[in-house]
């Protein structure tokens, strides 16, 4: 009988907090640093705590992009 | 108002005030605006991963962001890593937007940042969504003689 091995997905998505991101992906911090002045604040100092999905919408950041670049400085 | 933070503090005799807010939001920058208290004495607890299975926590000013070369220098370990959500929750039993430093359930080491020792007053997390504490940095030290040290970058 074939097994089934269930892993835990490994790729960043807009429901996840920057600290989770950061967290698991070490790399990202300088992706969030990149887009601090364009957000008008430190992402990792006041939004640690939210989804990216609502980092973007407060902070006028291009949601999608932002994602992109998280996702190619991990590699994914 | 009572929490496990609150307990343990009361337990060792340490003063401090409690101010409770509508818990809109996660984060320091929320806290402090809710309660009209400066967001660089408002405190963020952070967990950190030091290695081995050891774990300490991470007393941050709310706009400032953590310094993990400097945190391991200062723990004496090689290097630091932030854990994610669900590690903080399951070490010190309380929520995210909700972790004290004080009554976790997991003892843990702490260090808090320097700079924080100037003000005589400075808010940190109950150990509850919506309810803060004032009290003075030496207390803080006092209640988890923990280390004093340059954390933030």
């Amino acid at each position: 009988m074939d097994k089934t091995v269930l892993k835990e997905g490994r790729c960043i998505r807009s429901e996840m907090t920057v600290l989770d991101i950061v967290s698991r992906y070490r790399k990202t911090e300088v992706v969030f640093k990149q887009y601090d002045k364009q957000a008008g604040v430190c992402i990792c100092c006041q939004a640690l705590f939210e989804p990216i999905s609502k980092v973007a919408v407060r902070y006028g950041l291009n949601l999608e992009e932002l994602l992109e670049d998280l996702k190619a400085a991990v590699g994914e | 108002m009572s929490t496990r933070a609150i307990q343990y503090l009361n337990k060792k005799c340490i003063s401090f005030k409690v101010v409770e807010y509508e818990h809109d939001e996660k984060g320091a920058e929320f806290a402090a605006r809710a309660i009209g208290f400066p967001l660089e004495r408002t405190i963020k607890t952070l967990v950190v991963d030091l290695g081995n299975k050891n774990y300490s926590f991470a007393l941050m000013p709310g706009d400032k962001q953590l310094a993990l070369k400097q945190l391991a220098r200062a723990c004496k370990v090689k290097r630091t890593a932030m854990v994610d959500t669900a590690t903080a929750e399951r070490l010190t039993g309380y929520l995210v937007g909700g972790i004290s430093p004080f009554g976790a359930k997991q003892r843990l080491t702490a260090v808090i940042e320097e700079s924080l020792m100037k003000y005589d007053k400075v808010a940190i997390n109950a150990g509850q969504r919506g309810v803060m504490l004032i009290m003075t940095p030496g207390d803080i030290i006092k209640a988890l003689d923990c280390d004093v040290a340059r954390i933030i970058q």
